[in-house]
């Protein structure tokens, strides 16, 4: 039995059940980071992959406000990366948690 | 350029040099963000250290955190000092000057526990025009 398979059919099957939370949103996976000592400057490279994401839980801090969201599993994905929805950009911090076919992310925007 | 940005480009055009990049030795400024990849790697901040008599001078210490494997011993870190020693200590840069340097005691990261950390230090001073 291939569990991932079987994992991931289910995940697909959960957005759909819970369609009116799903949100679309789009990963920048940030690649190659250098940093250039001649000109000061830093440069990477930005893979953008379309994603479909589900906010499970929102704190409202004074300057800073961070969601869990719950997405299918993006390979690559780590905390220089960054998610953009509902208009705004969001740093992922360095909690993610893997599954075998989803990922819950914090991320944080302020 | 002002004097902070001058101080800066300094030891950048020391870290951007052909005999820096070949001693192979990583290095990422203060404020970078993306992978640093296995160690060693180092990384450099300046910290100014209050007002100069001329304004339009600056000094104070350039920090250099060298990050090695832990579980080797401090030895790596010690012959990366060594190594900067060579580029900055005792050492004038056009209108940037760099003084003895100190090694700070090699312990484990508190963010990464699988690095040891080690402050290696070097006061200077720039003057500005």
């Amino acid at each position: 039995m291939d569990i991932p398979a079987l994992a991931s059919k289910n995940v697909d099957k959960a957005f759909k059940l819970m369609s009116s939370l799903v949100k679309t949103a789009t990963v920048h996976l940030k690649e190659n980071a250098t940093f250039n000592f001649g000109t000061a400057e830093a440069s990477s490279s930005d893979t953008p992959l379309t994603v479909k994401l589900i906010v499970v839980s929102t704190k409202i801090g004074k300057e800073v406000t961070r969601k869990q969201i719950l997405v299918d599993k993006i390979e690559g994905l780590d905390a220089y990366d960054h998610i953009n929805f509902d208009g705004e950009d969001w740093i992922i911090t360095d909690n993610i948690l893997e599954g075998v076919a989803s990922q819950m992310l914090e991320v944080q925007h302020g | 350029m002002g004097k902070y940005s001058g101080a800066e480009q300094a030891v950048f055009d020391v870290l951007d040099s052909a005999p820096w990049k070949a001693e192979n030795i990583k290095t990422f400024p203060t404020g970078f963000d993306g992978e640093m990849g296995a160690p060693p790697f180092i990384r450099v901040t300046l910290v100014y250290s209050g007002p100069s008599i001329i304004a339009s001078n600056a000094s104070g210490v350039m920090n250099i955190e060298i990050f090695t494997a832990w579980g080797l011993g401090p030895r790596p870190s010690s012959e990366i000092a060594d190594t900067l020693d060579k580029y900055f200590q005792h050492i004038t840069y056009g209108t940037t000057q760099f003084f003895n340097s100190n090694l700070g005691g090699f312990i484990k990261d508190r963010d990464n526990s699988g690095l040891g950390r080690a402050i290696y230090s070097v006061p200077f001073s720039h003057f500005g025009v």
